[in-house]
């Protein structure tokens, strides 16, 4: 679990490089969302990196696997992860090569190891299921799918119900109440940002049912 | 005794242990049957030697003038990484395949109009491929003044490059590699010969073709 400082210490760290951004409240609304996310701009910020590998570490050391794994797009996470920790990793390639032999799984590894797949958050819930089946389909075994970030619209869950396991260290719940107990944001805000999340999930869920039937 | 091996050398004795060199007989793309084979990507999988890959490369940035490290996928991006976390540096990387959601394009990370980057990459062949990174960082205004790889192939990428007015720094060329190994009795003569017929033979082709078109 992570204590109370080091999660005000990510959201901070987050909301300062505007990672996570809201839209501010006279703002007129151009975009549908009252706040964007771009958790790629932390690879810009090394030490950020560091913080955010350590958050990771002091979740997974405890577990038993073999590997980390990170997609293309989280290759740096995965990196500074492997590095901090001295975890071997291996990483997933964002396409399939033009010669067909190619292996779609890049490092050295044995069939059969135990993979932590590390991403900042998952956008699409059939991307990650395609990535979790690539590294199985090259004989690796999946413990756990871990996220930096879980915006709470369903995706996880999703994950989960194939069979994964799938954690997140923090929600996009969690940092809006903590912007708020900051005060960098109002009531009115809140309650705006909270209703919002609640009808992304309400359309997710709409969404995957729909797929489902 | 102490042994007063440098770097370089122990990267190269290394790259051999882990498989990264091989030697034997290797199909390549082109159909021609090498007698040698790199995979540099297994460095991902071994943190200590990307550390120590990333120190060589620090050796040859050091005195370079640049704001922002550039990683070229896919071995480039943990070597950046690397480089970034233990030297502080800022990095942002090029995606192979621009996402067609979101908010990334060609370019992840944070960076700024009127930068200087410098491009990181595992290999250079004929240098071709090295300007799929530098057109969109041209677009995003982003100035590439040097390009440093680990390792050239010796098919005329470095002189490409220098050709069109960039630095191109590499770090070894291949018969650096085989001169090491020999060093240090890790391969025979009759090997190195081989590889170094198969090199000079192909490099003929190379530059014959690139004369006819």
């Amino acid at each position: 679990m992570l204590s109370t400082d080091k999660k005000r210490e990510l959201i901070i760290k987050l909301y300062e490089t505007g990672s996570v951004s809201l839209q501010r409240a006279n703002e007129p609304s151009l975009q549908k969302a009252p706040y964007t996310i771009n958790l790629r701009l932390l690879n810009s910020y090394p030490l950020i990196l560091k913080f955010v590998a350590g958050l990771f570490g002091n979740e997974l050391k405890s577990r038993m696997f073999d590997l980390i794994a990170g997609p293309f797009t989280d290759i740096p996470l995965a990196t500074t992860i492997s590095l901090e920790f001295n975890w071997p990793m291996i990483f997933v390639r964002e396409e399939r090569k033009g010669h067909g032999t190619d292996k779609l799984v890049e490092g050295n590894f044995q069939p059969e190891q135990g993979v932590i797949v590390v991403d900042d958050e998952v956008e699409d819930v059939a991307d990650a299921l395609q990535l979790l089946g690539r590294l199985e389909g090259s004989g690796l075994k999946i413990v756990a799918l871990f996220l930096l970030l879980d915006r709470g619209y369903g995706s996880t869950e999703t994950i989960r119900k194939k069979g994964y396991q799938c954690e997140a260290i923090i929600t996009l719940n969690d940092i809006f109440i903590e912007l708020f107990q900051m005060n960098k944001i109002s009531p009115e805000q809140l309650k705006h940002l909270t209703e919002y999340l609640a009808s992304e999930k309400k359309e997710f869920l709409l969404r995957q049912r729909m797929e489902e039937s | 005794m102490l042994s007063n091996i440098n770097l370089r050398e122990q990267l190269i004795l290394d790259l051999l242990r882990i498989n990264a060199i091989r030697f034997g007989k290797f199909k390549l793309k082109s159909g021609l049957i090498s007698p040698f084979y790199l995979d540099l990507r297994l460095l991902v999988s071994y943190p200590y030697l990307l550390e120590l890959t990333a120190e060589v490369f620090w050796e040859e940035m050091r005195t370079l003038s640049f704001d922002v490290v550039i990683g070229v996928p896919y071995t480039g991006i943990p070597i950046a990484t690397a480089i970034a976390l233990k030297h502080n540096q800022s990095m942002i990387f090029i995606r192979k395949e621009p996402k067609t959601y979101g908010t990334g394009k060609f370019i992840e990370g944070e960076y700024h109009a009127g930068q200087k980057g410098i491009l990181i990459d595992d290999v250079i062949t004929n240098g071709e491929s090295k300007f799929e990174s530098i057109t969109p960082l041209k677009q995003a205004q982003i100035s590439v003044e040097n390009v440093t790889v680990l390792l050239d192939r010796g098919q005329g990428g470095p002189e490409l490059l220098r050709n069109k007015g960039y630095q191109c720094y590499s770090i070894f060329t291949i018969n650096d590699i085989f001169r090491t190994l020999e060093r240090y009795k890790r391969i025979d003569k009759k090997t190195i010969s081989t590889c170094l017929k198969f090199i000079t033979e192909t490099r003929k082709e190379f530059l014959a073709k690139q004369k006819s078109s």
